[in-house]
């Protein structure tokens, strides 16, 4: 039985999502990877989508700036 | 400083970077951003008492926020969205995208204002469970928690975000010759 029989493309497409944020059950992850052994399409569409969200994740987890915080720390500790 | 303000700060404060992300995001400018951490940070000190003690502080001041922003910083005048990617197939704009450049390398040329100006002009209802999930990390029930929908309403949501953002970005990158192609629309 080929990878495609268990989980075709766009079902792949459907579950990376999940998979790629750990948020699969192992038998969805297992079945994906199963699928990316022998679809080499998919494979690149990871390694787009990967790329994707490690761009994302680099854009996140600025602080706040310290003038802000201090504005908010007086605003709060006034009671508003 | 009383108990109680003293339990709120030990609470709150440590989520006052991601509080000012998320408004920076959802607002569009520094300036409204701040206006509505601050007033998220009133309302939680109002509303402490309503605060479970060991619940999920970040997931109940994030809803703070979002329903402050709800009420009184939301754009009246957002443009609509001019496309439904419900009848399409929900596959093909990533096909669409990713012919090109298969691999997405164009995505490591992109600098952040870029990424982050395309993330503040996405429909509202995308960009916050965008936002939360892939520049917070944010898991999906935690998410489904502060936008008070299904954990599927926040996948889809999720998902048509994503294709929507990785549109827009291709079609910076080929505007800027960054990859060579037709933009996606």
């Amino acid at each position: 039985m080929s990878a495609h029989d268990a989980m075709d493309c766009s079902r792949m497409l459907d579950e990376l999502q999940d998979v790629l944020r750990g948020e699969a059950t192992p038998e969805t992850a297992d079945a994906v990877r199963k699928h990316l052994d022998a679809c080499t399409p998919c494979l690149k569409y990871v390694a787009f989508e990967g790329r994707f969200l490690e761009l994302l994740k680099s854009c996140g987890g600025k602080r706040i700036p310290e003038d802000v915080r201090e504005r908010l720390l007086k605003c709060i500790r006034s009671g508003g | 400083m009383t108990d109680a303000t003293a339990a709120y700060e030990t609470e709150v404060l440590p989520h006052l970077d991601v509080l000012y992300r998320v408004a920076r995001r959802m607002t569009g400018n520094a300036a409204d951003a701040e206006d509505l951490v601050q007033e998220t940070l009133l309302k939680a000190l109002r509303g402490w008492d309503g605060f479970r003690p060991g619940s999920n502080a970040r997931a109940w001041l994030l809803t703070i926020l979002r329903n402050a922003f709800i009420n009184g910083y939301r754009r009246r005048k957002r443009e609509p969205i001019a496309m439904d990617i419900d009848t399409a197939d929900r596959h093909s704009i990533l096909r669409e995208v990713a012919e090109s450049d298969p691999e997405g390398t164009f995505f490591t040329k992109l600098v952040d204002e870029t990424v982050l100006k395309a993330v503040e002009a996405l429909p509202e209802e995308f960009r916050e469970a965008l936002v939360l999930s892939d520049l917070e990390g944010m898991a999906y029930a935690e998410i489904a928690q502060v936008l008070d929908v299904p954990v599927g309403t926040v996948k889809s949501r999720l998902f048509r975000a994503r294709r929507l953002l990785q549109r827009a970005l291709h079609d910076h990158a080929v505007e800027q010759g960054y990859l060579k192609g037709e933009a996606a629309r």
